[in-house]
């Protein structure tokens, strides 16, 4: 029984996904990155030893991203800063999104007082300014060595209220549909309604919205480290970043260039895989975006 | 009749856009106009413009007492009595022509020719309630415990008895002394910041006498002081007087969040010799900024740190383009927190020097610096050769990089390394956070090297950044273990009395609660640094003695390693020779030693002067 319901799983939901090029090639992506950040710090050493002499390298069998500002391999910190990124982006990218979903949905279906509550409270972590929020948190939580779960969620709490606002739109549009109905004189729990018949159908924008945050989550990461909150990585790319752009002054000089370009590269890769990934996860679940069928 | 409305209303929205656009262009050049109109009758001495970079508060209200007070104008806007160069030991009369210092009393011959931007001549009276009005919203200086005003152009101050010798200094070259407060614009304000300012002298020199001091006399002062500080920091001249009558050579004209522009006082003393008469501040937003100007001639002169090859590529770009360094007067330390007590121990300082490759960290966080390859006397670098003697140097350690004498210190001090980790003598890891300011770039590069190094070493050594705005509160809370400090600074009196004041009995020994009145081994006998500090200010005008004083504090300072100098602070100055103007002194000008503590005394001087000129 668990057998067949496995192959009806795999058939249903996997095979659809391989099959679809966007997907597939939006999985390999991610897959890359994943095994980056779990095998590849297991394969490549990262030595973090400095040498101004040998700042700015050209990329060579040596140094394959070349060198940067402090004349350490580009690659290595790639490699060993790829397990923050990943932990620490996607991990508050889900929670905001895990919260934006539940209170959008909630805020969608609710009417009444209770409702117009939820409203009230996303519509203040809307307005809320993030940096000087941040900046109380800073002195709040200073002297706390938060995880990487806590600083995720910490992040995630000012990511969530525009995806709670778009899912409630979404979710008001839905209700009125003639299967909710159904279901509600079929007398279905208010639980398989907003799971089952509703939160179902924004599969794939949540999952779009999941992507997207990736961006959002890696700067505010960064800031967080700048502002003291989570543990200084210098190898997070976000603090690569900054260092190539405002401290090293990378982008002034030519030699420079490949400290920025690599960078950059593997952060657009990753949430490009994303967004593949999600348009594939969309055309395969949505059958009026396939115009192959 | 719906149509008709429809086209009526684009005509009106096409025609209001076009009308306001030509109305914007007009007020873009209308400024300018104006501008030209006034200075027409000195066109034919002072025609020339500079830009330079700074930053002030906005909206400006040109209050020097209010938030963020002139901002970077500040030194084209008041004048002290005189400038120091450092490297020269010289001053030079700006508002004073000269003056006399007899025992606790200094006086002042002020300059006849002198006059505000508006045409109101520069009296001692200005001077007088300039001194009440920083003593009154400032609490300082209190040095100063009375001023008299004996004729129009003559300045008595008399200096308090425990007013140390280096305040004379103070006196005649900080910029507050003289013009903040002339009279004629605060005179509403005139004798409520005498009221004050004498209550606050009385209730300190109570205190300082160790006597009691009545509380109806410092309610009194809370409430007056309270009142007088409340209405000054309302005052806006700038807006309510419509100017800003300076005594300075320029006067700020229009500020906007972008630009601020001013124009040459044309009552200025030294105004017939100047060939510039305006100055444009753009915006400091950052660093990237400024550079960026620098290449494109928006700006002819700034000071921003900036990497090695940004400097090279900015060069080829802009062969007009000069750079040149000067100390900063400060060095940038790594400075330990002495309630913990892992730093207690000497044996770990003295190996983290030994440790510590202070030339890389040089090269990473400012290239330009000077590096202290093996000394901590507390002596900056670029003045060590005047106040350290040879048979000084050869007594002290010297803290090369050298990772095996640190290995043999700390076994010897009982730390063993077990696998890749150092263990102190009880078992615990050598274990710490090195805590750094954020906001500054150079600071968070020096301590990621610090920490690389440590690291690799076998310490374990986390980088945390204070965020902006919260330095001092961490600092003074002494929360942290290890930083990224300024450590020894000749700031205002440029002598080791200062830097070794700021160790032994300022804000390093405040935030570092280092033990700097307990005794010392030396070879002159067991010395307190407290005690010595002390003692060099009592006998700052005796050379031999201060020079055997400063001996014994830097033995000391380098044996007994309060803090660790990472490398001494240079201001980096760029300039454009030849685009907008000419005429900038050569490097090895003592003038530039002028630019640490306002780089824009130099540009005053040099402008005023008249040796910075305008390119036909």
């Amino acid at each position: 029984m668990r057998k067949e319901s496995l192959k009806n799983f795999y058939y249903d939901y996997i095979q659809p996904l391989l099959v679809n090029k966007k997907s597939l090639i939006g999985l390999i992506i991610l897959t890359f990155f994943i095994l980056m950040a779990t095998v590849g710090p297991l394969i490549v050493p990262l030595d973090m030893t400095s040498n101004f002499a040998e700042r700015y390298q050209k990329p060579s069998l040596k140094h394959p991203f070349g060198t940067d500002y402090f004349g350490v391999d580009i690659f290595q910190q790639i490699v060993h800063g790829s397990r923050s990124v990943i932990s620490l982006t996607m991990l508050a990218s889900f929670f905001a999104v895990l919260i934006g979903t539940v209170i959008g949905v909630a805020r969608g279906y609710l009417e009444g007082i209770v409702g117009r509550a939820i409203d009230a409270i996303i519509m203040v972590f809307l307005v809320i300014p993030s940096f000087p929020a941040l900046l109380i948190l800073a002195a709040v939580f200073m002297n706390y060595n938060l995880n990487v779960v806590e600083i995720a969620l910490l992040v995630a709490v000012w990511l969530w209220a525009p995806l709670a606002k778009q899912i409630s739109a979404q979710v008001l549009s839905l209700k009125s549909k003639e299967f909710v109905e159904a279901s509600k004189m079929l007398n279905m729990p208010l639980r398989y309604i907003l799971f089952s018949d509703i939160a179902k159908l924004l599969i794939p924008y949540i999952f779009i919205n999941f992507v997207m945050q990736i961006k959002g989550a890696m700067e505010f990461s960064v800031g967080l480290m700048f502002l003291g909150l989570a543990k200084f990585d210098p190898t997070h790319w976000g603090i690569m970043l900054n260092y190539a752009l405002y401290q090293a002054g990378a982008l002034y000089t030519a030699k420079g260039f490949h400290y920025i370009f690599f960078i950059i590269l593997n952060i657009v890769l990753l949430i490009y895989g994303g967004i593949l990934l999600s348009q594939g996860v969309e055309e395969v679940f949505n059958p009026r975006l396939r115009g192959n069928e | 009749m719906n149509s008709v409305l429809k086209k009526f209303i684009a005509i009106f929205v096409i025609v209001f856009f076009t009308a306001g656009i030509f109305a914007g262009c007009g007020q873009q050049t209308k400024p300018s106009q104006e501008a030209t109109q006034e200075t027409k009758p000195q066109e034919t001495v002072k025609t020339g413009e500079i830009r330079l970079a700074t930053d002030w508060p906005f909206p400006f209200h040109g209050n020097p007492f209010g938030p963020g007070g002139v901002g970077g104008a500040w030194w084209f806007v008041y004048e002290p009595f005189a400038y120091y160069i450092p490297q020269t030991g010289e001053y030079i009369p700006r508002l004073a022509e000269s003056w006399k210092v007899e025992e606790n009393k200094v006086t002042v011959n002020l300059r006849k020719d002198a006059k505000f931007s508006d045409g109101e001549p520069f009296t001692s009276k200005d001077v007088v309630n300039t001194v009440n009005f920083i003593q009154a919203m400032w609490q300082w200086p209190y040095d100063i415990e009375s001023v008299e005003a004996p004729d129009d152009h003559t300045v008595v101050f008399n200096l308090s008895k425990t007013s140390s010798s280096s305040f004379v200094h103070t006196l005649l070259t900080d910029g507050a002394m003289a013009s903040l407060a002339p009279v004629h614009v605060y005179k509403d304000f005139v004798d409520q910041a005498k009221e004050v300012a004498d209550l606050g002298k009385k209730i300190f020199y109570l205190q300082t006498e160790g006597k009691p001091v009545p509380e109806d006399m410092k309610t009194e002062y809370e409430k007056k002081s309270d009142e007088f500080r409340k209405k000054v920091n309302d005052f806006a001249p700038f807006k309510t007087l419509g100017k800003l009558p300076v005594v300075g050579s320029f006067e700020p004209v229009k500020v906007t969040q972008s630009e601020m522009e001013m124009k040459a006082n044309k009552y200025h003393w030294a105004s017939s010799q100047m060939k510039i008469d305006r100055v444009i501040f753009k915006k400091w937003s950052s660093n990237e900024f400024v550079w960026a100007s620098l290449i494109s001639n928006e700006i002819d002169a700034a000071h921003p740190s900036m990497p090695k090859d940004v400097v090279e590529q900015l060069s080829t770009l802009n062969p007009k383009l000069h750079v040149l360094t000067v100390s900063d007067l400060s060095d940038i330390s790594l400075v330990f927190n002495f309630k913990k007590p892992l730093f207690k121990d000497l044996n770990l300082r003295k190996a983290i020097a030994h440790i510590l490759d202070r030339n890389k960290i040089r090269d990473v966080s400012v290239w330009q610096a000077n590096s202290y390859e093996n000394y901590a006397d507390g002596i900056l670098k670029s003045m060590e050769s005047k106040w350290i003697t040879q048979d000084t140097l050869q007594k002290l350690t010297k803290y090369n990089t050298d990772t095996a004498a640190a290995e043999e210190i700390l076994k010897n001090a009982g730390y063993k390394k077990v696998g890749d980790t150092w263990q102190q003598p009880n078992g615990q890891p050598v274990a710490f956070t090195l805590s750094v300011y954020g906001p500054h770039n150079d600071w968070v590069l020096a301590a990621r090297e610090v920490v690389q190094e440590l690291n690799s070493f076998g310490f374990k050594v986390e980088m945390k950044l204070i965020p902006e705005g919260m330095r001092d509160q961490v600092m003074r809370s002494g929360d942290y273990d290890a930083a990224i400090e300024f450590g020894s600074a000749w700031w205002g009196y440029p002598h080791p009395l200062t830097g070794y004041q700021r160790l032994y009995d300022g804000d390093v020994s405040a935030i570092t609660s280092f033990p700097a009145k307990d005794k010392y081994n030396t070879p002159w006998g067991e010395l307190s640094p407290y005690d010595l500090v002390l003692e060099l200010q009592k006998n700052l005008q005796d050379e031999n003695k201060a020079m055997e004083i400063i001996q014994q504090l830097a033995y000391i300072t380098n044996e007994y390693l309060p803090v660790i100098p990472l490398y001494e602070k240079v201001l980096p100055i760029y300039y454009n020779d030849g685009y907008r103007v000419t005429g900038w002194p050569s490097k090895e000008d003592p003038i530039w030693s002028l630019a640490p503590g306002g780089i824009e005394r130099v540009y005053d001087l040099l402008i005023t002067t008249g040796k910075l000129v305008p390119v036909k």
